[in-house]
């Protein structure tokens, strides 16, 4: 997995240049990762069924999106970002280096996995990378609200 | 309105256990995990399978890793491998493809081995991820108590 802050980060980059919705973009992004919840099943001793492993697969993300998206006055506005969100982390996650196959994106009708094996987990180049884009991202806008505001007030 | 919402999202977490529990009583034949490959190692003498683990030694001489299945306790497996083993270190992650020689030995044909403090790196660089969606999510919208709806905070209006 790419670490969260590397997917938050493209997530609110996204959302940016895209003028999204931010904040639900960057959530989406974290969705396919509560499959990590079995990680507190191991660490809490209990027996590990996989039952969340599918939350990390396209269809199961979607599921949560569309859970958390009835959540908010108009479920269909929240539904695309959230959803945009959760296409960022896939794109990130498919270049990800295993050992072997990888996301089984077609699941539940297909359990076969697809990979572009890229870059590896372990590699915080890709995180430093996120921010440096992130602060240039940010300080584009920064520098245009600002003239905006001189051309207004002018 | 509120009726249909309910229903949507009763139909959506249905789907949503159906689907967990299919993966659940079907992933080991197509994905099997740890537990699974170690108690049937057998069945994967021929067929090639995916080990996640932890180094618990390293022999360079003969190039074989001793692997720990954590947390099962299954005692240690020796992986032989033609791959370089010169930076593998106890404690470090290992992602292992290859066959079962026998009962806990295998042959590696692909592995990753990742330092150990590169992979507490990846859940340490995660953590500032949690404020930062927070406050980005809750500066953005809050939640109302009355109709248990996210609404925009009258600025980001």
């Amino acid at each position: 997995m790419a670490d969260w802050l590397t997917h938050a980060l493209i997530g609110w980059i996204t959302g940016k240049t895209t003028k999204q919705d931010i904040a639900l973009i960057v959530v989406g992004t974290l969705i396919p990762d509560l499959t990590k919840i079995n990680l507190g099943v191991v660490w809490l001793g209990l027996q590990n069924y996989h039952l969340f492993e599918p939350l990390h697969t396209p269809v199961g993300a979607c599921l949560i999106a569309g859970v958390i998206a009835l959540f908010f006055a108009e479920p269909k506005k929240a539904i695309i970002p959230l959803g945009i969100g959760v296409l960022t982390h896939f794109i990130l996650d498919f270049f990800l280096i295993h050992v072997h196959v990888g996301i089984p994106l077609l699941f539940p009708f297909s359990w076969e996995g697809w990979q572009i094996y890229l870059y590896r987990s372990d590699d915080y180049l890709v995180t430093v990378i996120a921010i440096l884009v992130a602060l240039i991202v940010y300080g584009i806008y920064w520098v245009t609200s600002r003239r905006k505001k001189q051309r207004s007030s002018s | 309105m509120k009726h249909q919402r309910l229903i949507l999202g009763g139909i959506l977490l249905l789907l949503l256990v159906f689907l967990m529990l299919y993966y659940s009583l079907d992933h080991n034949n197509h994905d099997p995990d740890n537990q699974y490959i170690v108690d049937h190692w057998e069945e994967f003498t021929t067929t090639k399978v995916v080990l996640d683990a932890v180094v618990h030694d390293v022999d360079t001489t003969n190039n074989t890793l001793l692997i720990e299945i954590s947390p099962y306790p299954q005692g240690v497996i020796q992986v032989n491998t033609t791959k370089p083993l010169t930076n593998a270190q106890p404690g470090d992650s290992v992602e292992i493809y290859g066959t079962f020689t026998g009962k806990n030995q295998m042959t590696a044909e692909t592995l990753i081995i990742t330092e150990q403090w590169k992979n507490n790196l990846i859940y340490l660089r995660s953590l500032p991820a949690i404020p930062f969606v927070l406050i980005l999510f809750f500066r953005t919208y809050r939640f109302n108590r009355d109709t248990y709806r996210f609404e925009r905070r009258q600025k980001h209006g």
